[in-house]
């Protein structure tokens, strides 16, 4: 294993084990200021989990969101209190079997989901294309499966996704090359530029890899196909995505959060903002003078 | 980057954990003590600044003019004695310095030092920075009410109050300066000052000062930064918002029970921060790593520098012989300036390798010098606000400001499409 991915299991068993424990110092501590403070293990455990998940972005924001601004508001809370130290309110009451089965049963529920139910696959899924064989005087085909991955080479793009590196590892799997067949080609257009052709020997697992670095800021494609030691080609062009993209490249982040944001996301979004504003209509309630009449 | 470039980060990343994990050791070790070490230059940068301001001449006793003054003020709080009051929360209490601290220090991985060399390359490099300061608040919250005394727990709830209602104006400021960017990565914020518009009115490609951010548009981006570093200030808690730890009034604030390297830590963290938000200024507004003239070739730097170190030389005694030997020496540093740190590149060819990484370290720090040098003038210089005075200005003054500078960077940002947005709301009414 490399040692990134080491350094990467590591941290993960580090932030899971700070997150569970955590949870327990805000559910079993006998001082809710101190559960309060412990919120703060929970929630940048949290924020690490979607920062090694490759999610920055949501990372960022649930550091900003709940510990800059919900975890101070508890704290805030919890200490205006008057003489809220002195009670004895979090949890006084030892919780009961009752309380025990309701945990078990949703802890076995989460396990059923995660075992059976989601898709947790990181690597992308493939594309199978059949590429017809001109040269084989029988008509035969082959069967390709295309990939196109992060610059880390692991993390999936799936169809038409975007990069933020200016580096994307595409790979054609071939489970039976045609005789002859020793190389990979791989043509890559940007949209509404030059197309480049890069050429990259067949493993012996008949699988090559080729990485592409210097992109530019724009969605490109790509297609396929295997030719001999002679240059001469053993299939058809095969193309990744057929009328649009394979992948974006985007410098900066913010274009294309933006354009999620005000585009397939709005109406989440301005849900949230709506529930903002009934939480704030009640504060300012909350908080108001009572008029005597 | 020769000397950065020995270390084969690729190969490391993907080699054994040993050597990785010492690397990234060794990178958190280096920021570890360079933030010591700056943080004790830059009180004793504060004593001597303070003590001119006010005709004294501060430390002096240890040390060529004092200079050694930080040493001696380190090691005393290092084996000083450390007191945990009867009343405190002894768990919190001991955590809380960590927790400021680490806030503080986190910082400072994601910080553009040099082109293309920061200690961790981050996609969401600003939204990062702004997240990780909030574990600032929450630490100052744990010591305020751990300590289990007054002055502690209202300098506590001044202090977070204060940074949390700044964080808006300084927020929208640093939004503004984002639709300008496009991107929220460091590094790619200061190459775009690279080349860009000057004052709305025509492109600049020789990457100096016209082309920085707070070149932009005119006024607005340099309100954004006068609102920035107004918000700075009160994040940081120095003068003329140090109410959290008004001496006159609440003896030392969120601070006040802690003594020795306890008290220490909290002092390191209110350094670093500082220095983040100075960094944070140059990066968006100054122009991050990029110097200032780069047309200018070393024989203009060297005469600058004659003309300066005469007119200091002079100026200092009001004679010929010191004119001539300030001339001299301002020479000397004008080239040196040239050479060493101005990189061989020109405009049109940036310096690259080692010359780069020297000339953006030189230029990163010295104008985050520049404006901590402004920030300890201002405390030397301007009283206190009163609380409501304070949240008066965020809130009534600052906040809609930086709502309107907003809007009108948008829409400068945008203004090739006025055209077809106004021809088509007319050709769309003269249809009808």
């Amino acid at each position: 294993m490399p040692a990134s991915e080491v350094l990467v299991n590591a941290v993960f068993y580090v932030f899971a084990a700070a997150a569970v424990a955590g949870s327990v110092a805000v559910a079993a501590s006998r001082n809710i200021v101190r559960s309060a403070f412990a919120l703060l293990a929970v929630l940048f455990s949290a924020a690490a989990m979607y920062a090694l998940m490759r999610a920055d972005f949501i990372a960022g924001v649930q550091v900003l969101v709940y510990v800059g601004g919900i975890l101070v508001l508890i704290i805030f809370a919890v200490m205006l209190t008057h003489r809220i130290t002195d009670v004895k309110l979090s949890n006084e009451s030892a919780p009961g079997p009752a309380a025990f089965c309701a945990c078990l049963c949703l802890l076995f529920s989460l396990a059923v989901v995660v075992l059976f139910a989601g898709r947790w696959k990181r690597g992308p899924e493939p594309l199978r294309a059949r590429a017809a064989e001109p040269a084989s005087e029988k008509g035969g085909t082959v069967d390709l499966e295309l990939l196109q991955y992060q610059a880390d080479g692991r993390t999936g793009i799936e169809r038409g996704g975007g990069t933020f590196e200016e580096r994307v590892v595409l790979e054609v799997r071939c489970g039976r090359p045609p005789e002859g067949a020793s190389d990979v080609e791989v043509e890559v257009t940007p949209e509404g530029g030059k197309a480049s052709v890069r050429s990259e020997p067949l493993g012996p697992d008949g699988s090559a890899r080729v990485e592409l670095g210097g992109l530019e800021e724009r969605p490109y494609n790509w297609r396929v196909r295997l030719v001999g030691p002679d240059g001469r080609a053993r299939t058809a062009w095969v193309p990744y995505a057929e009328g649009g993209p394979a992948f974006r490249v985007h410098r900066g982040l913010t274009r294309p959060l933006g354009y999620a944001l005000a585009g397939p996301y709005l109406f989440a979004f301005e849900a949230i903002s709506v529930l903002l504003l009934a939480a704030l209509v009640g504060a300012a309630y909350l908080a108001r003078k009572e008029v005597k009449e | 980057m020769e000397l950065l470039g020995a270390i084969d980060w690729e190969a490391l990343r993907n080699g054994p954990v040993f050597p990785a994990f010492l690397g990234i050791l060794l990178v958190a070790f280096l920021l570890v003590n360079f933030i010591a070490v700056y943080a004790g230059v830059s009180t004793l940068i504060e004593r001597k600044v303070a003590g001119h301001m006010q005709a004294r001449v501060g430390p002096y006793r240890v040390g060529p003019h004092g200079a050694l003054q930080w040493l001696a003020d380190a090691l005393k709080l290092m084996i000083k004695e450390d007191i945990i009051a009867r009343d405190t929360d002894r768990l919190l209490f001991r955590l809380a310095p960590y927790v400021v601290f680490a806030g503080a220090f986190a910082c400072w991985v994601a910080l553009p030092y040099a082109p293309g060399w920061s200690p961790a390359d981050f996609n969401i490099g600003i939204l990062y920075l702004v997240a990780v300061s909030s574990a600032v608040v929450i630490g100052i919250l744990m010591a305020g009410w751990s300590s289990g005394s007054k002055w502690a727990l209202f300098g506590a709830m001044r202090s977070a109050a204060q940074i949390v209602s700044y964080e808006v104006p300084v927020g929208l400021t640093l939004l503004g300066m984002l639709l300008i960017y496009g991107t929220l990565d460091m590094q790619k914020i200061c190459e775009a000052q690279r080349a860009g518009l000057v004052w709305g009115l025509g492109q600049d490609t020789a990457g100096g000062l016209w082309s920085w951010g707070i070149n932009r548009h005119p006024p607005f981006t340099l309100i954004a930064f006068l609102i920035y570093f107004i918000g700075a200030l009160a994040e940081t808690n120095r003068t003329p918002f140090d109410i959290p730890e008004a001496e006159s009034e609440l003896v030392a604030g969120y601070h006040t029970e802690y003594s020795g390297m306890r008290f220490s830590f909290f002092f390191l963290a209110e350094y670093a921060n500082m220095f983040v938000v100075c960094a944070i200024a140059t990066t968006f507004f100054l122009g991050g790593w990029l110097p200032p003239f780069p047309n200018v070739s070393a024989a203009g730097y060297a005469a600058a520098g004659l003309l300066a170190g005469m007119a200091a030389g002079y100026g200092r005694k009001k004679r010929g012989f010191d004119a001539v030997v300030g001339a001299i020496v301002g020479m000397g540093a004008g080239v040196l300036v040239a050479v060493l740190v101005q990189g061989r590149g020109t405009a049109s060819t940036p310096p690259e390798g080692f010359t780069a990484f020297v000339s953006g370290v030189f230029w990163f720090t010295s104008k985050v010098f520049f404006l901590l040098f402004v920030m300890i003038w201002l405390r030397w210089t301007l009283p206190r606000y009163r609380v409501d005075q304070l949240m008066d200005l965020c809130w009534k003054r600052l906040t809609p400001l930086a709502f309107v500078n907003l809007v009108a960077i948008g829409l400068l940002e945008t203004r090739h499409q006025w055209g077809p947005l106004l021809a088509g709301l007319f050709r769309a009414k003269g249809g009808a």
